[in-house]
């Protein structure tokens, strides 16, 4: 509880603190921007974390390990070209099942932004899409087979056939994604981005079926929608392509 | 700019809490079936037969399952092991009770159903499928298998002659 207190601390002093600092240096950049108006076309690679993975699995503990590098590359005006990949390992209690999702995942698309800009700065509240592929093993740690009639109080099912490792699964999606990114200080960016997920396929296990996708996040019953976030620190790396 | 991105922040939050669906399993899923017995007549074995004021109980348990009148019941069996002792008690705490024990064995399989509910089991009904344990003064007189595998509770699993 301590733990989850301290984080929250942490990331709204961030955002909100954010928010300060780029005002601040709105009206810095604009004055030296006078000088050089003409040459400065901001593009730029920008790489850095999810922080929010390293957060969670602070909070969780054991039942949850997550990373992710994000990544992107604006070579066009306004349009980037976006990455992010990760790995996950989560161990989740549904209503009769326990079980264990662990793989990797890779993301690639592209993001628009539609925030006008001072000159020389590069901060984003932009609309994009990624498709994304997982590479997973599912686990099942054990259940409690599902029966209206409790009268002999059976114990959960821990071995049996059912029980264990199903490997070379694969989910493959469609993300919808709304987000922004804002300067902190030079070079630093934070961002935080909400994602809608739409499954396209998935190789689930024989007779059983994908109920966590790293990357993808949970999947629900006879709903192929599921949704995310991340919340990112970013480098920047300017790139000045047309000095002349 | 600043109250413009605590805005857009505020509603990202709530969208993304409100979108985790429960998970509750259906009451129509029927999940693991129980075993159906019908009592028929011993000597015109066409015949349903149904008994009064049968006490069914697990062996060496202390609640009972049922006191049962009719020609049919269905009873769970066991889902964490390959046998289900139950006691069948014709007339419990009457004067003329009779207490018969009958061992049902099986083998089982579970199938995913989905994922909230979970898994559900399956029995195969050994050959035989039951051991009636009491010899002597038995009110039941034979047990015969009409169904090789319990997967629902739509039929008679096995018919009781007495």
């Amino acid at each position: 509880m301590k733990i989850t207190h301290i984080w929250l601390f942490i990331i709204n002093y961030l955002l909100f603190s954010s928010a300060l600092f780029s005002q601040k240096n709105n009206q810095n950049e604009d004055s030296i921007d006078s000088i050089s108006v003409k040459n400065n076309k901001a593009y730029s690679i920008r790489f850095g974390i999810d922080l929010s993975k390293p957060i969670i699995s602070n909070i969780k503990k054991d039942d949850y390990q997550g990373f992710e590098l994000v990544g992107d590359l604006s070579f066009i005006k306004d349009l980037y070209a976006a990455v992010e990949i990760g790995t996950e390992k989560r161990t989740t209690q549904s209503e009769n099942i326990n079980f264990t999702t662990s793989g990797s995942y890779l993301k690639l698309g592209f993001d628009y932004n539609m925030y006008e800009n001072w000159k020389g700065m590069n901060n984003n509240i932009y609309l994009g899409f990624r498709l994304g592929n997982s590479f997973h093993k599912q686990t099942i740690n054990e259940y409690d087979v599902y029966s209206k009639h409790h009268y002999w109080q059976e114990e959960s099912t821990r071995e049996n056939y059912e029980i264990g490792e199903k490997s070379g699964l694969q989910g493959r999606w469609l993300e919808f994604v709304a987000g922004i990114k804002v300067k902190i200080i030079s070079n630093f960016y934070l961002g935080f981005s909400f994602r809608l997920n739409r499954l396209i396929n998935h190789i689930s296990p024989k007779k059983f079926d994908n109920l966590y996708i790293p990357g993808f996040n949970k999947k629900t019953d006879e709903n192929n929608w599921g949704a995310g976030f991340n919340y990112t620190i970013t480098y920047s790396i300017p790139i000045n392509l047309s000095k002349n | 700019m600043k109250s413009k991105l605590k805005k857009t922040l505020f509603y990202l939050f709530f969208i993304l809490i409100s979108c985790e669906k429960d998970d509750i399993c259906i009451e129509s899923e029927i999940g693991t079936p129980r075993i159906i017995l019908s009592f028929y007549d011993k000597i015109d074995k066409n015949l349903k037969k149904p008994v009064e004021n049968l006490l069914i109980k697990g062996l060496e348990k202390e609640d009972t399952l049922d006191i049962f009148s009719g020609d049919s019941i269905a009873i769970p069996l066991r889902n964490d092991s390959n046998f289900s002792k139950y006691e069948f008690i014709l007339n419990a705490g009457g004067e003329n009770s009779n207490n018969d024990t009958i061992h049902i064995f099986y083998s089982r399989y579970d199938s995913y159903i989905n994922r909230a509910c979970g898994f559900k089991s399956n029995f195969i009904l050994n050959n035989p499928p039951t051991a009636l344990l009491n010899k002597d003064n038995a009110w039941i007189n034979e047990i015969v298998k009409l169904k090789d595998t319990v997967l629902n509770e739509d039929y008679s699993h096995l018919a009781i002659y007495h």
